[in-house]
């Protein structure tokens, strides 16, 4: 039997293409430029990885990663982080500037559903570069270390990820929300919860937890309809 | 409504969270006064327990009958610890018990060790280093290649990151046939250069038998110890010492601490009372006359004494006034009606434990819950439509009421 689509559903479906496009047309340049900067950096990691076994030797550079968990990959920690804030803003300012967002209301689709959609948008661009950058470390790593160093350097940058993650939520639910009050709170309610997963010593060291963190994102990605709520209400 | 609802509920929780972890963490950093612990020392000259201790005026010296000291007259009652400045005084005795005693002597008798309650779920990274055992240098240089044991063993050259195959198969093979079974359970070693000698690795293979391996002029050198099977050896920690009595310690499942004898791996067990491995940092000074177990769990704190043979011959222990029992504790279980902790001082890795504090926090609760009623009745919120905020207050507490506070509630209709 043939199923046919009602005119409804081509409709909406036909609406979040348009949505999704408009997002793209808004991150592209940020989703290109973090893809840059993270390249740059993992270029940067393994020029000083390439220079530094030259210099000290191979044994040596291995024994300080193996015994010291000496972090070669530093410089990427706090690039998801400036990732998410800068992919937020980019996304969710322009809605809230003079009060914009108030034209999704006119739209056919129901407004807290959009605001849900221009999320996954933005945390898929946003999980897609960390995704390649993941890539490019697994590559560099490589090429150097053997397996046991490249599984942990990569267990090691989970947090730091999953970090951006939560900055991208939290920004992007201060950005539209329109009190200042609740915007400091969930500013600073954000800033904590990133900041607890940068805090590690040794590699691998939030294995045992990352499913808690994991926990919190979660609620995280749905917190951003209440400013939407608020903002329908006109609330301040 | 029912999601903007939950969306407000969920961003109250993530406040109830982040409280959790962080408000009582900073009371902990202004309010609490960290507490030292003693050191126990054993003196050659009394033979006897002598203490240092943080006192209020600073460090205190005292001998076993809690008589206080100068920091001079309680050094020389330990020259073994303090013969630099015994010497230095021109004070370091020539003898003690008929045994001739000086700086040189000392030095060379003295060693420390140190097993770390964190030591045990630290995350390692598999390879190590196989040092040459018997090289024509005084110095140990490192290895070219690393190993690792899964189902066999492989060295991998550090410089070409591949897998040297003819020493892989002449160790595998040398494995194999002192009885090895792969995988390995726990390989121990000490990785470094900075230390007299290599003594290799001690490794528990898949049956539980344990294996003391080297690199003997490039060759393997096996050897399948007699150290039993049904231990439950939990750690292995291997320290080359120049006296050359012990290569290390065993500890079970038990927290039972064996020593691993040069004579032919023989066990000492060191029978320490209370001593609980991944709950307490251990330290083992030895000199001369005795050997020096001292433990701890930040509260407890314990020396047992063993004569150089390792035979035991006296031991103390003294407690500090619990944690729970201060005020400045009390006064936070009252705040606060749980913590999230994410460390542990025994720990290496990130932790996110709830503790629930003590029936004192029903004040905070009941406070805060006073707070949310009146603050709820300042803002003209509608109380029959938003009863679940003092449901969570009541749960949560100052956490609770906090997020309330801020998020506020709205015409959900």
């Amino acid at each position: 039997m043939l199923l046919l689509a009602s005119p409804e559903s081509i409709e909406e479906e036909n609406m979040y293409r348009s949505l999704f496009q408009k997002e793209w047309i808004k991150l592209r340049w940020a989703f290109l430029a973090f893809l840059v900067i993270g390249y740059a950096a993992l270029f940067s990691i393994a020029s000083d990885l390439h220079y530094g076994i030259k210099m000290h030797g191979a044994v040596k550079y291995w024994s300080n990663v193996i015994t010291y968990h000496s972090n070669y990959f530093s410089l990427l920690k706090s690039l998801p982080v400036l990732g998410g804030i800068a992919i937020a803003l980019l996304q969710f300012v322009p809605e809230s500037i003079n009060r914009r967002y108030r034209l999704f209301f006119h739209l056919p689709i129901n407004e807290q559903k959009i605001l849900l959609f221009m999320l996954w948008v933005g945390t898929g661009i946003t999980l897609v570069i960390d995704g390649l950058i993941l890539i490019g470390l697994y590559a560099i790593a490589t090429l150097f270390f053997p397996a046991e160093i490249v599984t942990i350097s990569l267990l090691t940058t989970l947090p730091w990820f999953l970090a951006g993650i939560i900055t991208y939520l939290g920004v992007s639910t201060l950005a539209i929300e329109p009190s200042w009050v609740q915007k400091i709170a969930i500013g600073v309610t954000t800033y904590f919860t990133f900041d607890l997963l940068l805090s590690e010593r040794n590699f691998a060291q939030y294995n045992d937890v990352l499913v808690y963190y994991l926990l919190i994102t979660l609620i995280l990605g749905i917190i951003i309809l209440y400013p939407g709520h608020r903002l329908r209400k006109g609330s301040k | 409504m029912i999601f903007n609802k939950l969306a407000r509920y969920g961003l109250i929780l993530l406040i109830i969270i982040i409280s959790a972890v962080e408000l009582p963490f900073f009371y902990h950093k202004i309010v609490h006064k960290p507490a030292i612990g003693p050191r126990f020392y054993f003196s050659p000259i009394t033979k006897n327990f002598m203490i240092m201790k943080h006192d209020k005026g600073g460090m205190g010296f005292y001998d076993d009958h809690w008589k206080s000291l100068t920091r001079r007259e309680f050094e020389k009652y330990l020259p073994f610890q303090f013969y630099r400045d015994l010497s230095k005084w021109g004070e370091l005795p020539d003898s003690i018990d008929g045994f001739a005693i000086d700086a040189s002597v000392i030095h060379h008798n003295s060693d420390y060790y140190r097993i770390m309650g964190k030591d045990f779920d630290f995350p390692t990274i598999d390879l190590y280093p196989l040092f040459e055992s018997q090289s024509d240098f005084a110095q140990l240089q490192f290895p070219g290649e690393f190993f690792r044991i899964k189902d066999k063993i492989d060295f991998i050259t550090a410089s070409s990151n591949e897998i040297n195959q003819e020493m892989s198969e002449k160790f595998n093979a040398a494995l194999i046939e002192a009885g090895f079974t792969f995988p390995a359970k726990l390989i121990a070693g000490l990785p470094t250069t900075k230390k007299p000698f290599d003594e290799g690795y001690f490794i528990l293979d898949s049956q539980n038998d344990v294996f003391h391996m080297k690199k003997v002029k490039g060759e393997p050198s096996i050897v399948k110890t007699n150290i039993p099977r049904d231990l439950n050896i939990v750690k292995i920690v291997i320290q080359e010492s120049v006296q050359q009595k012990i290569y290390g310690f065993i500890i079970t499942a038990n927290h039972d601490l064996f020593m691993i004898s040069y004579d032919h791996y023989r066990l000492l067990p060191v029978k320490l009372e209370d001593y609980n491995a991944q709950k307490m940092d251990l330290s083992i000074a030895v000199d001369p006359f005795y050997v020096n177990f001292s433990y701890d769990d930040n509260t407890r704190f314990f020396s047992t004494i063993c004569d150089s043979n390792y035979i035991k011959i006296n031991q103390t222990s003294m407690s500090l006034q619990p944690l729970e029992e201060k005020l400045s504790e009390k006064v936070k279980y009252a705040l606060f009606p749980f913590s999230i902790a994410t460390y542990n001082s025994f720990s290496s890795m990130k932790k996110f434990d709830l503790k629930f504090h003590s029936s004192l926090s029903i004040i905070g609760i009941i406070l805060s819950l006073i707070i949310g009623f009146m603050v709820k009745i300042k803002r003209r919120e509608d109380l029959k439509s938003n009863w679940f905020d003092f449901v969570i207050i009541s749960f949560t507490g100052i956490y609770g009421l906090l997020g309330i506070i801020l998020i506020k509630t709205d015409l959900w209709k």
